[in-house]
């Protein structure tokens, strides 16, 4: 198939073909060209703290296991035996001295080196057999404070270049100070029936939805401060290498303040003086601000619950949701625990905001069925404040104003990118001025 | 009223007489209907203000893994009080509620019930198993299955909902919300 995908997207003018939300080609075409070549999250580093720690999870639809081994080192390798294909580990999380298939016994370390078969001699006459050629496959692992990523790509530039800039805006969360993050025990994992472009499309730079979708929610929490207040008064958007994050400088909090614990909204405002220091006033306030953010193609985070999720694409019309509660280790176990009930009660399957986002996608997806709606275009043209300059210093492609289509643009803009290009090589990095 | 108590339910005391077990069936049941209904005003009403409501995560452990797989301070699904219950209804009266707009239709269908003594004489430890049902707009469907672990008290001549554990079957939900209760 060759498809110019930018004869699909134009990015511009801010209109969006529907086919990329439902063609089956298409998302065979997205496993290649995207989530076989981009750094993917797959695990913070507190979910496998120790040696033998290890959580099992997706990159595309490829199952990976991520390990701890004795060195130290975090492996990231395919949980599938190279003998005949089937999983290694049928756990989701745990910790085991070794990985062993259950179709004939071929066991792995957690380095992913074959360590051995029963009744191995059937192997000693064998021409040119190895164990050292038939380990499981592995990806290139590198971690930002924290967080742990994987690519399958080896000509993929380090995950520092393509994070790029966006590391600047990233430690807002994970560089509030030295002791760092952790994420809270207990994966969420759920189904939706969509596309999953639909929800990381929303995190990258939709906050004009919660003005709408989440008035009933948001009603339950936030009536006594006046309801969901957004507006393009000192708030942004910012966008590196198709990541982004959309951001209000002024109400403080306003994130936080949505889990309707006045705890959490205290424990934020005691640390604004020392983050401001160690960071700056603008990231200190991006800290706990009504915003969202999100790391290409489908890792997404929302500041002041810090709730981090991925969007594993499960064909066209399906997206399994992993998500998980991130805490600064330094706070007590009393308001730890009070942001695993605050982003349970918003951002979980029964949470009052999250209950109607995944209506919203299902239904855009699964309109695209009709062939005459399929090919009508979608309208991310949102643009208020052309022309005003950001008065502030940031890195990235910067607008004015967070009720603003410019993220998702520059998110579709990238996917384009990737889809045309034939390999790394046809795929620009943002020069790093951080 | 505890998630370590809920934790800690597992049918160690004695039956209740005939008597008694139809009471707490007639309960039960009554809750099913008004949550079959919609009728949460009732539901939230009849709750008990100590009430401790909890579904948490299942996970995927090996047998040998002596980790808990259950822990009151892992995330969970529901993990609530009366406060936050009635704080969750305010989402469906806002009438801002679009996505509930149509209505979702449901059925809690409940089985197996048994009931214990426990060492409080107007508490009951009360098991149950459940079929949800739902089913939306013009084809939207899924169906939950789950046990009830829970605890009754009996207030007068009602028996009121204390504590509930659920425990759901599927470690992925496989469906995008759980936007009613069970």
């Amino acid at each position: 198939m060759s498809i110019n995908f930018k004869s699909l997207i134009d990015h511009e003018k801010g209109i969006v073909d529907r086919r990329i939300f439902w063609d089956k080609e298409i998302y065979q075409q997205e496993l290649k060209q995207i989530f076989a070549r981009c750094w993917h999250f797959v695990a913070h580093e507190s979910q496998v703290k120790t040696f033998g720690d290890f959580i099992t999870t997706y990159i595309g639809e490829d199952a990976v296991i991520v390990a701890r081994a004795k060195d130290g080192s975090i492996n990231v390798m395919l949980n599938s035996c190279p003998h005949r294909g089937n999983k290694v580990c049928f756990a989701g999380e745990g910790k085991i001295r070794s990985f062993v298939c259950n179709y004939h016994g071929w066991a792995f370390g957690l380095d992913g080196k074959l360590n051995g078969m029963p009744n191995n001699e059937l192997y000693d006459d064998t021409e040119g057999f190895k164990k050292e050629d038939w380990g499981l496959h592995k990806a290139r692992v590198e971690s930002y404070k924290g967080l742990v990523f994987a690519t399958f790509d080896p000509e993929a530039p380090s995950l520092g270049d393509y994070l790029g800039d966006f590391r600047w805006y990233l430690d807002a969360i994970l560089d509030i100070d030295e002791q760092g993050t952790e994420f809270l025990p207990g994966t969420t994992r759920s189904v939706m029936q969509c596309n999953w472009k639909f929800p990381a499309d929303n995190f990258v730079g939709d906050i004009y939805h919660a003005l709408w979708t989440h008035l009933g929610g948001g009603e339950a929490t936030l009536k006594e401060y006046g309801g969901i207040v957004v507006s393009n008064e000192n708030s942004y958007q910012a966008s590196v290498n198709g990541h982004g994050w959309e951001f209000s400088l002024g109400n403080n909090f306003g994130n936080a303040a949505t889990m309707g614990d006045k705890d959490i909204v205290k424990y934020l405002r005691s640390r604004e003086e020392e983050i401001s220091k160690r960071l700056g006033s603008i990231r200190a306030k991006m800290w706990g601000s009504v915003a969202s953010g999100a790391i290409f193609p489908n890792f997404a985070f929302l500041p002041g619950y810090f709730t981090f999720r991925t969007f594993l694409p499960k064909g066209p019309m399906e997206t399994e949701l992993h998500s998980w509660t991130l805490v600064p280790k330094e706070a007590s176990d009393e308001i730890k625990d009070k942001w695993r009930l605050g982003t349970m009660r918003t951002f979980s399957p029964s949470g009052i905001l999250e209950m109607d986002d995944g209506e919203n996608w299902e239904h855009a997806t699964a309109a695209n069925a009709g062939y005459v709606t399929r090919h009508q275009k979608l309208c991310y043209s949102m643009n208020p404040t052309k022309g005003q300059t950001v008065p502030l210093d940031m890195p990235g492609e910067t607008v004015v104003g967070q009720l603003n289509d410019s993220n998702q643009r520059l998110f579709f803009k990238r996917y384009a990118e990737f889809m045309d290009a034939a390999s790394w090589a046809d795929i620009p990095l943002a020069p790093i001025t951080k | 009223m505890t998630k370590e108590q809920l934790l800690a339910l597992e049918c160690k005391g004695e039956h209740v007489d005939l008597q008694t077990y139809f009471n707490v069936q007639r309960f039960v049941n009554r809750e099913a209907n008004w949550l079959n209904h919609e009728l949460l005003n009732e539901w939230s009403e009849s709750l008990e203000d100590d009430l401790v409501y909890w579904i948490p995560l299942r996970e995927n452990r090996l047998r040998r893994d002596k980790t808990p797989e259950l822990s009151p301070s892992y995330v969970s699904m529901f993990d609530e009080d009366k406060g936050s219950i009635m704080m969750r209804l305010k989402r469906n009266d806002s009438g801002m509620c679009w996505t509930e707009d149509p209505p979702t239709r449901q059925v809690m269908s409940v089985s197996n019930l048994e009931v214990f003594h426990t060492d409080k004489a107007d508490e009951f430890e009360v098991h149950t198993v459940f079929t949800l049902y739902r089913s939306r707009f013009e084809r939207d469907d899924s169906t939950i299955m789950g046990r009830r672990k829970d605890i009754w008290r009996k207030v007068g001549t009602e028996y009121r909902l204390a504590g509930r554990l659920v425990l759901l079957q599927q470690s992925t939900l496989l469906t995008k919300n759980l936007n009613v209760f069970m």
